[in-house]
């Protein structure tokens, strides 16, 4: 089963708790989506097995054979590419390119349009004791790291055991294919105006999903009626509260997973995955 | 020479120039050879979700205009230009210009 813990604001404690997750749950696997600033590993700490490179296909054009009819850049959705005929100029922008391979699927000349390969970023996997860990971490620069998130999940949804993704903060597109290929969402929040307008936005993106959710409160001082009343209308579980405190936030900063410092919490949220198996 | 213009608002020749290249809500083709407006609309990349300044600067070599005018051209569409060999004039440098204010520099 692959679980996705999300949240619409950052910091709310995503990290926090898919990584206490993983640890808690024998024969897991930790993936990282959060590709633009991973940190699970800090508090996985595997020993680092693997580590590669990580590129996406983009179109160069070669002059020699392009006949600048113009086809490509008109068929392109994401206006990545530019034709200058009167100078025989063919550039294809790869920070627009999605990759889809219109381009070369219209173009009439034979190998006028080749594919390169362009790194973006790097996977790094391992292993805690029976904790699988992948990471993504995308290259300074790159402007999209869906093509990453994508790669990272679909290696890590080869796991044959549970699957605990750490995803992309926010509600974009990096947050969408953090949770596009999950069986179940768990939306992390705190109990405070911003934490509940952009829970709002969240919960929205996995109803237009149709994905099942529940809700973990962090931060939470006990009644937090600003995120139990919203999670009442929209007949959302609260699968979780984990408690405002100065020991917990000492050992997230400290880069020590939660059920080291509360050891407690392993059953707790064995339990909570068990209910979420158990639902499905 | 017909020459390119992103506009802040659509008047004729007192339109006035608006500060951003690709995402200006009107454009403006005018000759001066001829001395006339030859196109005038709103523009209709400006919605676009990416490459903008991509599509105009196509957009103004398929119309082959000899030059753009503006406040600022992007990397793209001023790589795109430069490679064309389309003159690009800066505008609104100090406040906001109209289209009558530059033509007179030409």
């Amino acid at each position: 089963m692959i679980i996705v813990v999300a949240s619409g604001k950052g910091g709310t404690g995503k990290t926090l708790l898919s990584t206490s997750l993983a640890l808690s749950e024998s024969n897991s696997l930790y993936a990282d989506l959060d590709v633009e600033e991973p940190n699970g590993k800090i508090f996985i700490a595997p020993k680092i097995e693997q580590d590669q490179a990580f590129s996406v296909p983009i179109p160069a054009i070669d002059t020699d054979h392009c006949a600048f009819c113009g086809q490509c850049a008109e068929a392109c959705v994401f206006n990545a590419i530019a034709i200058i005929p009167s100078v025989k100029s063919a550039t294809v922008y790869g920070d627009l390119c999605h990759a889809c391979g219109v381009c070369s699927h219209v173009c009439p000349v034979t190998s006028a349009i080749h594919i390169t390969r362009k790194e973006i970023g790097r996977v790094r996997s391992g292993r805690r004791n029976d904790t699988i860990f992948i990471e993504g971490r995308l290259n300074v620069g790159i402007p999209s790291a869906v093509p990453l998130i994508a790669h990272v999940a679909s290696e890590a949804s080869r796991h044959s055991d549970t699957v605990i993704l750490d995803s992309s903060p926010g509600t974009s597109c990096n947050m969408v294919e953090s949770i596009r290929t999950s069986d179940y969402i768990i939306l992390i929040t705190e109990p405070t105006p911003f934490g509940l307008h952009d829970l709002e936005l969240a919960v929205q993106v996995v109803k237009d999903m149709g994905k099942p959710c529940g809700i973990v409160i962090n931060k939470s001082r006990q009644q937090d009626l600003i995120i139990e009343d919203f999670c009442q209308e929209n007949s959302l579980p609260i699968l979780l509260k984990i408690p405002y405190s100065l020991d917990i936030q000492r050992a997230y900063a400290g880069g020590i997973p939660l059920i080291t410092a509360r050891p407690e919490m392993k059953s707790i949220l064995r339990n909570m995955l068990d209910k979420i198996k158990e639902n499905r | 020479m017909k020459i390119f213009f992103p506009l802040e608002t659509l008047d004729g020749l007192n339109s006035v120039l608006d500060d951003r290249f690709g995402r200006a809500p009107f454009i403006m083709i005018y000759d001066t050879k001829d001395q006339k407006i030859v196109r005038s609309e709103a523009n209709p990349f400006a919605a676009q979700d990416h490459g903008v300044g991509v599509s105009v600067a196509n957009f103004i070599i398929q119309q082959a205009c000899d030059a753009a005018v503006g406040n600022r051209f992007g990397p793209k569409a001023g790589d795109i230009l430069k490679t064309a060999g389309i003159k690009m004039v800066d505008a609104n440098r100090s406040g906001k210009e109209t289209v009558k204010d530059v033509v007179h520099r030409f």
